[in-house]
């Protein structure tokens, strides 16, 4: 299944990575880069499936599409600034990682802005 | 099926470190950072379209 096809690559890029490390620190970087890479691209398929399910129900339940594309946009931000993240911890620089962690915070709460406030105008409504 | 790509890098990269250690005995010491340099950027640029392609899929599945 897909999930030994994953695990394989994982396990092999480790073993690649913690070989090339004392000799060659740069270059076990990019093997990890290319590691991560290389998984992702494998689950695209299911991850573009269940996206499109969630499509279908938010059209169904006529949600608007404004809050489903935001929601998405956020995880996908999540995901990014995680992955680079990670990376730059294992280079051992946290302190950049930190920083683009941060970049991801904030861009995501520029993003939840707009349903932020369409919720508080709905709450202000109700109010007597 | 992406394996060969993190093969090819493993290998750049050992290769590199016969290289240096080759320079180091034949005593052309300055030539080793100009060595790692080119390997270096020999695997960036064999890993820049990957990283593009993975920030189009990533755009197009999260609707960026």
């Amino acid at each position: 299944m897909e999930i030994m096809q994953i695990v394989g690559i994982g396990l092999l890029a480790a073993f690649i990575a913690v070989i090339l490390k004392p000799v060659k620190p740069e270059i076990s970087i990019q093997v990890s880069i290319a590691a991560g890479i290389i998984i992702f691209i494998m689950l695209i398929g299911k991850i573009s499936s269940v996206v499109k399910l969630l499509e279908t129900y938010n059209k169904k339940a006529n949600i608007d599409m404004v809050y489903f594309s935001t929601l998405l946009k956020i995880v996908g931000i999540a995901y990014i600034s995680e992955f680079a993240a990670e990376i730059c911890k294992d280079a051992g620089e946290s302190a950049i990682a930190s920083k683009i962690e941060l970049g991801g915070k904030v861009i995501i709460v520029v993003l939840a802005i707009p349903i932020v406030t369409s919720l508080l105008d709905l709450i202000i409504d109700i109010m007597p | 099926m992406e394996l060969e790509l993190i093969f090819r890098i493993a290998a750049i990269g050992i290769l590199l470190s016969i290289v240096n250690s080759i320079l180091e005995k034949s005593d052309k010491k300055e030539l080793i950072p100009l060595a790692n340099l080119t390997g270096i950027i020999i695997v960036i640029i064999m890993l820049v379209p990957h990283i593009r392609e993975f920030f189009d899929t990533i755009k197009t599945i999260f609707l960026f």
